[in-house]
């Protein structure tokens, strides 16, 4: 990854970052399209409780946090962090995985 | 358009769930291969930016609110293998982390947000841009027509999977009306939110959007030729 590069991935994790822990609290709360769908037309009638939903950050609501705004905001930090590690980190198992073991038509790959 | 537990009945989240394993899978084994700068750190970027953005409920008509689903964005600027893994984690993390969308529903939310708008979505992309002029502004309709269309693909899977094991009591013709006509209204929102982020990575760095990488030379060519 060249420096330039570098840095347009840590500007789009500090946009992230700030629709996370500083827009977020100000989301609608209503239903979604879903949720809306499933209430009118009683298609909830089957649903269960999580079976997580006592976790600490259950709803992005971080536990412990008294103030909503804040709460959901630290829960999207949480969020983001979790899901730029996994997703980078299971590409980059990927492609370590794929060059220890090259592919037969490896040769005709463009470079 | 999180499914919770208990919407679809078991067998049909089972089978829902070994396809998002397959899908998994041979996403990954595409993703070692892809020609994309940076893969990883990018792949990282998308589903984080994809996650923040599913938090920004926008509200539409009637006490009823949407969010990005971003599927089709991801697969747009990072490919659709390496988007359906971005949308795979942020479902995941979801699920396990905050208690939004069930565990067992979690193949089936996996098909509806991840597959759909990533494969079936990308592939509408490729169609629109193939009709349209290849300039940015092509790249940018197409991605708007994408992005509303793999919306109403994502609440079409959902009408499907209902009909096949959902437990509620309504026809599957009237969940499908009520699915798609609200998602037609949400799936502006879609268009918009997608249509702005491809926009700004187009201006900031157009080598770095695999959807339009023809207009570049192969995405990271840039890259490997200044190195």
């Amino acid at each position: 990854m060249s420096r330039r590069t570098a840095w347009f991935v840590a500007a789009g994790v500090a946009v992230t970052l700030v629709l996370a822990f500083g827009v977020s609290r100000y989301a609608s709360t209503e239903p979604d399209g879903l949720e809306r769908v499933a209430a009118d037309r009683a298609l909830d009638t089957g649903e269960e409780p999580h079976p997580l939903a006592d976790s600490p950050f259950a709803d992005y609501a971080t536990r412990g946090v008294g103030d909503p705004g804040l709460a959901t905001g630290l829960a999207g930090v949480v969020g983001v962090a979790a899901c730029f590690a996994l997703a980078g980190g299971l590409v980059w198992l990927a492609t370590a995985t794929a060059r220890r073991r090259p592919a037969p038509d490896a040769d005709r790959a463009p470079t | 358009m999180h499914i919770p537990d208990g919407f679809v009945d078991a067998p049909t989240s089972l089978a829902a769930g070994v396809a998002a394993v397959g899908g998994v899978a041979l996403s990954l084994h595409k993703a070692g291969r892809a020609t994309l700068d940076a893969r990883a750190p990018m792949t990282g970027l998308v589903a984080a930016f994809v996650f923040a953005a599913q938090m920004l409920n926008f509200p539409v008509a009637g006490g009823t609110s949407g969010h990005l689903i971003g599927g089709l964005l991801a697969a747009v600027l990072v490919g659709p293998w390496l988007g359906s893994l971005a949308l795979t984690v942020v479902l995941v993390v979801q699920a396990l982390l905050f208690a939004d969308g069930g565990v067992s529903a979690l193949g089936l939310n996996i098909v509806n947000m991840a597959f759909v708008p990533a494969f079936v979505g990308y592939g509408l992309f490729r169609a629109a841009r193939a009709v349209l002029p290849a300039t940015r502004a092509g790249v940018l309709a197409a991605t708007a027509v994408a992005a509303w269309a793999s919306v109403l693909l994502a609440s079409l899977a959902f009408t499907v999977e209902y009909a096949l094991g959902g437990n509620g009591a309504a026809s599957t013709i009237t969940v499908a009306g009520a699915m798609l006509s609200v998602h037609a209204v949400i799936g502006v929102g879609e268009a918009v939110i997608t249509t702005l982020t491809v926009g700004a990575v187009l201006a900031a760095r157009p080598d770095l959007v695999f959807g339009a990488r023809d207009l570049h030379g192969p995405v990271g060519a840039v890259e490997a030729v200044a190195a």
